[in-house]
């Protein structure tokens, strides 16, 4: 089945910063967390998704369709729901919805009422009255209803309080039960992508460093730790981020059984990597120690 | 289309009834107070082409512009949605002018001197000039690249100003007569029916240029 987001060798140049040859897919039905530290591209990402930024290379297609040629059909396709989600704060609710709806053909009146009454989303207050998580709320339904086949969200939880942003994790759990609508939403926070994601991609400094499903990426990779001088090139060719303190090293390994090979006899305890630990090892540079002790003593 | 422009209205409806007000209030004191009917009109398409330029702005203030493009529209849809909207305001401004002189008793801007070709003629013109030249900028570059865009012509014609008082040269007197002299060779050659035609033909161009502008720099746009 054909993907609802393909992104092939998408590239991006700013002054001082390069989105560079991005490619990831994300199959219909699922969530998708695009994770990374701040700067890394994951808002130009998104926007370029949405064609608010003009891509430098490559191809950006959501349910088949190419976001420029056919950049009305598709945004008809997707829900945006921004950072800080901005609307007209003079309006209602009610009236910032019904200025929204004659945009979207799919648009369910009916269904949007349903959902505000949901998200408890008061019809007749401003706007400008609402609360940042009652903001996000009031996005998501208008999202929901125009039954968007892509949700994308760009930092939906960063700064809500704990309870909101689980209410808002298990909402986006729920949208896509049906099948019809898949999620790709931005984030800097691991916890997250644990509870919802069904795939995994996470950007840094504008390159890809992996896309995967997050089973797949549990299962490949694992904690080693052992002593400093077991650390030989092709050890550490098997190894990504190592961390040395003051007793050993920790370090990230996808080749568990090449290294078991290589280091046999050798004194190494494995542990099971979360995706926290993943982020944190894969996103350091190769060859590059962080050493948390003072080896000058 | 139609739905850009009914928000635009929705969502600037307080800001745009302010402005009628106020230009209403000042073209109403303006024909009692007799003015020319040439300044009278020019005034007239100045205030309302104006307002949807203040439209473009309020949505750059309140950051609502990325909101606004990422629904199902293409951005050349919102730069035609604008031009629409802003040459619709200039005309009706002028409409609404006209009927203010026409209804104030005590205005020496009578109906025929009003409805002269040479004045709709001359509104026309200045409508679709701020309308052509201030849009793609706004678009472009928003609130800031028009306020940068109006100080650059300021400061501009200050410079010309001075150069003109110090050289105490009379270029800029000679070129304007020199221009004036040439439209009227042209509309005594044409007559006025054609050379009528042929200004409107002119605007026509303007704002097609002005518009093919608005939409290449509104598309290379990042928001």
């Amino acid at each position: 089945m054909e993907p609802i987001l393909e992104l092939r060798h998408v590239t991006k140049a700013y002054e001082g910063f390069t989105l560079e040859d991005v490619s990831f897919a994300l199959p219909r039905g699922y969530i998708m967390g695009l994770i990374g530290p701040n700067g890394a591209g994951k808002t130009t990402i998104v926007k370029s998704i949405l064609n608010l930024v003009r891509i430098d290379g490559g191809e950006i297609r959501v349910a088949g369709l190419d976001h420029r040629r056919d950049e009305v059909d598709v945004r008809s396709r997707i829900g945006f729901v921004h950072e800080n989600p901005r609307f007209h704060d003079a309006l209602t609710v009610e009236r910032a919805a019904a200025v929204i709806a004659p945009f979207y053909p799919t648009w369910d009146r009916a269904e949007f009422g349903r959902l505000a009454a949901e998200f408890g989303l008061p019809r007749r207050q401003r706007v400008r009255t609402l609360s940042r998580g009652q903001r996000t709320r009031f996005a998501l339904a208008v999202a929901l209803a125009h039954r968007a086949e892509l949700l994308l969200l760009d930092e939906p939880s960063s700064g809500l309080d704990p309870v909101f942003r689980r209410e808002l994790l298990d909402r986006l759990s729920g949208v896509i039960e049906g099948g019809h609508t898949s999620v790709l939403f931005s984030t800097h926070i691991t916890a997250d992508l644990d509870r919802i994601a069904d795939y995994v991609t996470f950007v840094r400094q504008g390159r890809l460093v992996f896309s995967a499903a997050k089973d797949d990426v549990r299962e490949r990779w694992v904690l080693v730790k052992g002593g400093t001088e077991l650390l030989t090139d092709e050890v550490r060719a098997r190894l990504a981020g190592i961390v040395v303190h003051e007793f050993g090293f920790t370090a990230l390994t996808g080749d568990l059984a090449g290294l078991r090979a290589l280091l046999a006899g050798a004194q190494l305890v494995v542990e099971p990597a979360t995706l926290e630990d993943v982020l944190f090892y894969t996103g350091r540079r190769a060859h590059d120690d962080l050493r948390l002790y003072d080896d000058r003593r | 289309m139609r739905e850009l422009i009914w928000r635009d209205f929705v969502l600037n409806r307080n800001a745009i009834l302010a402005n009628l007000l106020v230009f209403t209030a000042f073209l109403g004191y303006a024909a009692w107070d007799e003015a020319s009917p040439g300044a009278y009109i020019f005034f007239a398409a100045i205030m309302f082409s104006v307002v949807p330029i203040m439209i473009v702005t309020r949505e750059e203030k309140f950051k609502a512009m990325r909101l606004g493009c990422s629904l199902p529209v293409t951005r050349r849809g919102v730069v035609r949605a604008r031009y629409v909207l802003s040459l619709g305001f200039g005309v009706a401004g002028i409409l609404l002018a006209l009927s203010l002189g026409a209804a104030i008793s005590s205005s020496s801007l009578d109906v025929s001197t009003l409805l002269g070709p040479r004045e709709l003629l001359i509104a026309l013109t200045l409508v679709t000039l701020i309308v052509s030249l201030l849009l793609p900028f706004t678009l472009r570059f928003g609130a800031m690249g028009l306020i940068i865009m109006m100080v650059a012509l300021q400061v501009l014609g200050s410079v010309l100003l001075i150069v003109a008082q110090i050289t105490r040269s009379s270029a800029d007197k000679r070129v304007a007569a020199a221009v004036a002299g040439a439209v009227r060779s042209v509309a005594v050659a044409l007559g006025e029916p054609a050379f009528s035609l042929l200004v409107l033909g002119g605007l026509a161009l303007v704002v097609a240029v002005s518009y093919v502008v608005a939409v290449h720099v509104f598309e290379r746009r990042e928001l």
